[in-house]
């Protein structure tokens, strides 16, 4: 039975802190602010957590590393959470996973009888026959997969997620001994240092280490038990200027440049530093035998955790398995705290005893050299276990005891280390995985290197963060094969099916071997087949075991049966705490109107980043206002690039495919851009403002994309031309319809008179004292003035103009305004009507392209679509009156084939008919040629081509 | 006793055929070649081990529903040939037609996928648009409201699409063409090809010489390397593209869901692992390593969808090599300049859903010297002639 | 007639939080947001964000952009790249080898222009293009850290240099002083940027504060 331990024969049991309640499956259970959930669920006789994966098996904690799957719970509605990772608090709501009704009775364990009887790798040899099996069984799979539930009624997230930076010199990874060293190394050397530990207190294993600290290049912590020795050092650190601690805080990744990702709360932290010294420290290895995954089955450092950290004995008749002393270590722990302790069974014969073995002699415990587990026996927990020969061969004895330690050795933590780009490595001599090489200024240090002493550990580790902090060669280990635990001689074969590898995806030895047996001799296979290695704890409980039994079951070398890349990140980290606060995908951009849009119950369109008026009050009442009284639209999304200097026009004839030699000042026409692979891709219009000085107006989604094609080609073939961009300097509105010259003329010093300032030119002047230059064009059919001005001025003219309009009736209009009143004038939008196939000649604007000119962007493709010929052309169509009118976006259809598409396709208010632009093949681009387009629904409507704009035809509006 | 789904075996001198790339599409070619076209004189190279690259790699989603035409047919080919592969190589694939949603934020986007469900249904392929509401019915997760950046505007909806155990079609291939008589080498890596008088005769490998009839290559994103061999050069640039999975919840997702314009593939696995994909870096990389800035970007868009993911875990990320073409769509094609050498690659971001089709026109293509029809968009000289396919207008289409 | 004032971008933040506003140089701009002693106050234990938009800005670009920014301020050619030059009314940052920002008093920036041979350059007024913010106070490096994935600790960044960096992804420039932060930003982001410091400066308690707390000066006071 577990209980809580009011003193300790061999230490000094820490404060417990304040008495704290939390609930577990809805049951007030007690425990204390210095446990972690798994501590205090282990003090209140919680002995199996989880129910296994596939079979259901209990189980229950095994090495409060945050490691194995056994403790994964459900905190708070946050599934998946390492209950051995996470400190108590008042009122947490615990809950188990995978389990119903509880992890005690779960009524799925009959899987452990059924799945078993199934042939290996059942999932690909069953329920595909017949075909119907599949659906339905796959339904029932769904019903019972998964771990944590997902709290899908849960809407917007009520944690508050921010990413933080941090910029140390040395960031050391690691609080345990070695970690303190490379922290006091560096703080020596006067560098700025950030020492990271993800459990709630520096000390790592030495918190819970007996051992007498010699050799120690801290003088004064020789002498000393770890434990207190490392409290002293501790102390010493406290103070410095130069450090910054984090406790509770995951190193979850190591990228490139010594990017770390670290996770503390609801931060994320994103670390570089100039050094960065892993001391990730090891793990108590797995060891693989009958039964090795029931409750009761735990690791000698959980067991030595929980005694001396948390003051909880996991139970009372204990058995302890080891390779090496510290086995003795453990048993001496679990004898100091009132433990029985039936026997330690010690793999090795004929050693030289160690100083916890002579102890353990000295107490009592009966001790069994040359033997091992066998197995271990129980139903629900560990009721008993047998040992023998290490050799699997001959039980010779059975001890019926509820806590079987297993202390064989550590395997280190190498997953910083390795990071997906140093494979790990097999070194057949110590028997371990090492990683050999790291990148330049990654340094490590510890027990990743392999069991130490206290006092080797803090010099090594000093070693390393010295050598971090010189920016020094990272020194080489000088761990010597002899100074490794040995791994057992093998893994016990000694019968029975329950030897599990890979408890997270619940994958026996049985079913390697006969994953093997099938063909998957490829390590990287096996594991893919069997899913081992590929469960929540992605392989840190049993990487080494699948290296270690892969060798020996597939017959390949054990450099060759390393499993895969140990893949970022180390420990599974939430989108949230990797969204941070980025609720969004980028900025939102404003024009300067923008509040003044919203004064006017504006509804806003998404173009871009930007956000524009898509219209105010109806597009169908704002197109008829334009029509038929004055409009304003804020185009200030526009691009507005000015070129000027000698080599300006001769720039614009290399990047446009017109000609401009003629462009008076004053002058203003329309040009296509075309893209290097002769693709049409933007509109605008070019002004020649004043001499030598152009102005280019790009639509909105390119600006960015035609403002660095400019500065690549002055880079590539250098030209005495200047480039402003003025797309932010300037705001813009453009004002429109039959009475516009009247309503501006006497607001401004231009000459508006159809004799002085005609269609398709440019003048500048002022309006209310602004400075602007305006373009007489027309998207909308209308007689029409763009007015381009500073944006500092944006607002206040734009309230200006409509205040100054009210008796014209001058009124806002929106994008989607714009854009019926555009198609009533046949305009295409390049992106809308065209895509990224779409070239000028068919999309009837061929007559922009001036190919007699030299060399120019797209040229070669551009000659190459017009001797090819016109396959497709973009024309504009009615429907006939009263017809639905078919979405953007569906296809023309003839005899059963989708023959074209509608680009744009609405009502138009002013012909109170359906109008749009259609791609059609040449031969039914022809005027008054009906076509077929099918709508959404399925439903055909009649349409015909027409020749010209379905509005003013002739441009006598515009023009006017 | 369990029976070996392949053995290793002695390599041969000479082959009929040699493929290099144990994927997906060099397998399926040689199990059609076998099975549709009697030749089993083939050995399949591969240099690590089977499924080890893209097919290994990609997000396992399965959909029919292109653009184009030609993308549509070729498409639906493989699809129909994915429906029935369970039954056919007697293997639990784990097909599961959950249906397809591509998310449409913009009204640019919903023309597209207007478009394609117009284009999809003439050629027969099941494919519509939905309003945001009826998304909503469907994925009562998914949020719909204008609270995200860029508000959902609609989906085009794909009944047949959905996810299958990739691995195991690699599986289940190499079985079946082991069972033809069929040589998989693993661990065998090409060379050098070796040619003469503009032919490839045989290949050298870390195993010795191997003389062939005819050399194909199914290496995707190692393509470039393989064909600067001969001194083909392919118009195809490599970007790594990631992925990631969660840890295993409770399977509630029960759909594909895919947004290029938030670079978003999301599905669950019958294990409960959510699967997650991205758009391909920005940059041409051969690397295969996971960065931050994908995990950082990945979870900021998939809340953008469902905020109620914001405490779901990653456990696992990595990359995998698309080899994209100006048009994304594939090269399947012989090569003028070099006789009995056959090119399959150009997979991008749309490989493994092709992977029976690639492999039934290869083996095709193989065996009769011929272009099948279907696969005559896709010659390897269309880039030359400039006669690109029009996939790229659904570039907003992604995955 | 009046003459039309020139807004901020920051005009609609303005309205919502009822600040106080002057006129500067045809300005419309915040004096304060209510109450200036909180402001003051919070300038000296926390931190505050003042609207500077207002102030001239051109940006230097290609051709001898150090020759001509000398022209108008004199040792803008000798300052080192990422450093600055200048004086309470007007300082020159240097961005690159051969770009410059030149940042000058409200209304000054014309004054500047007509100093300059502008075909040696590319000389672009960006004073309605840029917005400007000022951020001061003890706790403003706090809100940084919350707010740029760039190492801006100030003996990397030491006062008196300019560097260009991404906030809360929006590009800026930031040109550091021994009390403030100097950020010229994208008008049309601006606002997305006051969003963006103001969510992650609750913690620090961050408020915006106006010309009564910090008027335009380029030169700390000693």
């Amino acid at each position: 039975m577990a209980r809580r331990i009011q003193a300790h024969r061999y230490l000094t049991l820490p404060e417990r802190g304040r008495e704290i309640s939390f609930k577990y499956n809805g049951k007030t259970l007690t425990g204390y602010e210095t446990d972690t959930i798994a501590s205090a669920l282990m003090a209140e006789e919680v002995k199996i957590t989880s129910r296994s994966f596939k079979y259901h098996r209990p189980r229950g904690q095994f090495d409060a590393e945050g490691h194995g799957p056994e403790v994964l719970v459900t905190v708070d509605d946050e599934p998946n959470l390492w209950a051995d990772l996470i400190p108590l608090r008042d009122g947490m709501e615990v809950k188990s996973q995978n389990t119903w009704p509880s992890p005690e009775f779960d009524i799925a364990a009959v899987n452990q009888v059924t799945v078993p009887m199934l042939p290996n790798g059942f999932y690909y040899k069953m329920f595909h026959k017949p075909k119907w099996v599949w659906p339905l069984a796959e339904a029932q799979i769904r019903k019972v997969a998964g771990l944590g539930k997902i709290d899908i009624k849960g809407r917007h997230n009520k944690r508050r997620y921010e990413k933080r930076y941090r910029f140390p010199d040395v960031c050391v990874i690691g609080g345990g001994p070695a970690g303190l060293g490379a922290a006091l190394a560096a703080l020596e050397e006067g560098k700025q240092v950030l020492l990271i530990e993800n459990r709630a207190e520096l000390g790592g294993h030495s918190l819970f280490d007996l051992s007498p600290v010699s050799g120690s290049p801290v003088s004064e912590l020789n002498g000393q038990p770890a434990y207190q020795a490392v409290q002293t050092l501790i102390e010493e650190l406290a103070d410095s200027p130069n450090l910054e601690v984090m406790v509770n805080t995951t190193v979850f990744a190591l990228y490139e440049d010594n990017l770390v990702a670290a996770q503390c709360g609801s931060d994320m932290f994103k670390i570089r530093a100039e050094s960065v010294v892993l001391c990730p420290g090891a793990t108590d290895r797995l060891l693989v035998f009958e039964n090795n995954d029931l409750p009761g089955v735990i690791s000698a450092r959980a067991v030595e955790r929980s005694i001396a950290r948390h003051g909880v004995l996991p139970d009372e008749d204990a058995v302890v398995v080891t390779t090496h002393d510290g086995g003795y270590h453990t048993a001496m722990m679990l004898h100091g705290a009132g433990a029985k302790v039936m026997a330690v069974v010690d793999s090795r014969t004929g050693n030289t005893p160690g100083h916890f073995e002579n102890q353990a002699r000295e107490a009592g415990i009966e001790i069994h050299k040359g033997h091992t587990v066998h197995r271990a026996r129980g139903g629900r927990f560990v009721t008993g276990m047998d040992v023998g020969s290490p050799t699997g061969s001959d039980t010779t004895r059975s001890f019926n005891c509820d806590l079987l330690v297993l202390a064989v050795g550590f395997k280190p933590t190498l997953n910083l280390l390795s990071m997906g780009r140093k494979t790990p490595v097999w070194n057949i001599e110590r028997g371990i995985l090492q990683v050999n090489e790291l990148p330049e200024h990654i340094y490590s240090a510890g027990e990743v290197h392999g069991n130490a002493s206290f006092g080797r550990l803090l010099e090594e580790g000093s070693t390393a963060g010295k050598a971090a902090a010189q920016g020094a060669a990272n020194p080489a280990t000088s761990r010597t094969a002899e100074e490794i635990i040995a791994a057992l001689p093998a893994d016990i074969e000694c019968g029975g099916k329950n030897h599990f590898i890979c408890k997270c995806m619940d994958v026996t030895r049985n079913e390697a071997q006969a994953s093997i047996g099938e063909g998957y001799d490829q390590v990287e296979s096996l594991k893919r087949y069997t899913s081992m290695g590929m469960g929540p704890c992605q392989g840190k409980s049993c990487h080494e075991a699948i290296a270690r039994l892969a060798a020996i079951d597939t017959g390949l070398s054990p450099e060759e049966a390393m499993p895969t890349t140990m893949r970022p990140p180390f420990m599974p980290t939430t989108f949230g705490i990797l969204a941070g606060r980025a609720p969004h995908l980028g900025p939102i951009r404003r024009t300067a109107m923008h509040h003044a849009h919203i004064d006017r119950n504006v509804k806003f369109l998404d173009a871009g980043q930007w956000k524009r008026p898509e219209y105010y009050t109806t597009p169908e009442e704002e197109v008829k206002h334009v029509r038929t009284k004055i409009g304003m639209i804020d185009v200030s999304t526009l691009g507005k690039i000015e070129l000027s200097g000698p080599d300006a026009l001769d720039f614009l004839h290399f990047l446009l495919p017109g000609k401009f030699r003629k462009l008076a000042v004053g002058k203003t026409r329309y040009s296509m851009m075309i893209a290097e692979d002769g693709i049409l891709f933007e509109d605008g219009t070019l002004s020649h403002v004043s001499e030598g000085r152009y102005y280019l107006s790009t639509t909105t989604g390119n600006q960015d994309a035609i403002m660095s094609m400019m500065m690549w080609w002055l880079t590539v073939e250098p030209r005495d031309v200047q480039v402003k961009n003025l797309s932010g300097a300037n705001a813009a509105i453009n004002v429109t319809g039959s009475g516009t010259r009247e309503f501006l003329q006497p607001l401004t010093d231009v000459d508006l008179s159809n004799e002085a300032f005609p269609y398709m030119a440019c003048r500048e002047g002022s309006i209310a004292g602004v400075p602007v230059v305006m373009f007489r064009i027309g998207f909308t059919g209308e007689l029409g003035y763009e007015i381009h001005y500073p944006a500092e001025y944006g607002e206040s003219l734009w309230n200006h103009l409509l205040e100054e309009g009210k008796s014209q009736d001058v009124k806002p209009f929106g994008v989607e305004t714009q854009r019926i009143l555009r198609l009533e004038k046949g305009h295409l939008i390049p992106g809308t009507d065209t895509d990224a196939l779409s070239n000028p000649y068919e999309a009837g604007v061929g007559f922009t392209i001036k190919d007699d000119k030299p060399d120019f962007l797209g040229k070669a493709f551009l000659k190459d679509f017009k001797d090819r010929g016109i396959k497709n052309r973009l024309v504009p169509y009615v429907l006939d009156k009263g017809v639905v009118i078919p979405e953007d976006g569906v296809a023309v259809i003839e005899q059963g084939k989708a023959v074209g598409r509608v680009t744009s396709s609405r009502t138009s208010p002013t012909l109170e008919q359906g109008i749009g632009l259609v791609w059609l093949p040449d031969g039914m681009a022809k005027t008054n040629q009906r076509f077929t387009i099918r709508n959404r629904k399925g439903v055909d409507t009649n349409a015909i081509v027409i020749d010209h704009a379905s509005y003013d035809p002739h441009g006598e509006r515009l023009k006017s | 006793m369990t029976q070996r789904m392949w053995h290793n075996k002695e390599i041969k001198d000479r082959y009929d055929v040699v493929i290099i790339g144990g994927g997906a599409h060099g397998l399926a070619t040689a199990y059609y070649l076998a099975v549709n076209h009697g030749i089993t004189n083939v050995a399949v190279l591969e240099q690590k081990f089977i499924g080890y690259g893209g097919s290994g790699r990609n997000t396992a989603i399965l959909r029919s529903n292109y653009r184009t035409e030609e993308g549509i047919k070729f498409y639906d080919q493989a699809l129909k040939l994915y429906e029935d592969l369970a039954q056919d190589l007697d293997f639990n694939l784990m097909f599961s037609q959950m249906g397809h949603f591509t998310l449409a934020h913009s009204t640019a986007s919903m023309q597209a996928q207007t478009t394609r469900a117009a284009y999809n249904q003439a050629c027969g392929v099941d494919s519509y648009v939905l309003e945001p509401k009826e998304i909503k019915e469907m994925l009562p997760e998914i949020d719909i409201t204008d609270h995200p950046r860029y508000p959902i505007h609609g989906a085009l909806y794909h009944p047949p699409g959905g996810i299958i155990r990739h691995d195991a079609v690699v599986w289940a291939y190499a079985r079946a063409c082991d069972r033809a008589g069929i040589h998989i080498h693993q661990l065998t890596k090409m060379e050098d090809i070796i040619m003469t008088d503009g032919k490839v005769t045989g290949v050298v490998t870390n195993r010795g010489k191997i003389n062939c009839g005819m050399l194909v290559s199914c290496v995707a994103g190692w393509s470039s390397g393989i064909c600067e061999q001969v001194g083909v050069k392919l118009a195809l640039v490599t970007h790594p593209l990631q992925a990631l999975v969660t840890t295993a919840y409770k399977p509630w997702l029960h759909h594909v869901v895919v947004s290029s314009t938030l670079h978003i593939y999301l599905s669950q696995t019958d294990r409960g692992e959510l699967v997650c994909g991205n758009g391909i870096d920005h940059y041409p990389h051969y690397g295969m390593r996971s960065t931050l800035s994908f995990l950082e970007g990945y979870a900021a868009h998939v809340l953008e969808l469902f905020p109620i993911l914001h405490n779901v875990s990653v456990q696992r990320a990595w990359a995998g090599l698309c080899d994209m073409t100006p048009d994304y769509s594939p090269i399947i094609s012989l090569i003028d300049e070099v006789q009995n050498f056959i090119v399959n690659c150009g997979w991008g971001t749309w490989g493994f859903k092709a992977s029976p089709a690639s492999g039934w026109n290869t083996a095709e293509m193989v065996a009769t010297g011929r272009t099948p029809a279907l696969i005559e968009p896709f010659r390897h000289d269309r880039y030359i002639k400039n006669r690109l396919v029009g996939e790229k207008a659904a570039a907003s289409v992604g995955n | 007639m009046t003459a039309l004032l020139k807004h901020s971008a920051l005009s609609g933040v303005y309205r919502m939080n009822g600040a106080k506003t002057t006129t500067v140089a045809g300005w419309e701009i915040a004096e304060s947001f209510g109450d200036t002693s909180r402001e003051q106050r919070q300038l000296a234990e926390g931190a505050v964000l003042v609207d500077w938009s207002h102030i001239g800005k051109l940006a230097l670009s290609r051709g001898d952009a150090a020759a001509v920014a000398e022209q108008a301020i004199p040792g803008a050619a000798k300052a080192a790249v990422l450093g600055t030059t200048g004086n309470q009314d007007q300082v020159a940052l240097r961005l690159t080898e051969n770009d410059y920002q030149l940042l000058c008093q409200p209304g000054q920036e014309q004054a500047l222009l007509e100093k300059m041979d502008q075909a040696k350059s590319t000389v672009t007024d960006s004073t309605g293009a840029l917005a400007c913010f000022a951020l001061g106070g003890p706790r403003r490096d706090e809100v940084l850290e919350r707010s740029t994935a760039v190492d801006l600790r100030r003996d990397k960044v030491v006062p008196g240099s300019v560097i260009q960096l991404t906030i809360h992804t929006i590009h800026c420039t930031l040109y550091r002083t021994e009390n403030l932060e100097i950020i010229t930003h994208s008008r049309t982001l601006s606002e997305s940027l006051y969003d963006g410091l103001m969510d992650v400066g609750v913690g620090v308690g961050l408020m915006p504060a106006g010309l009564g707390t910090i008027p335009v000066s380029f030169e700390e006071e000693k």
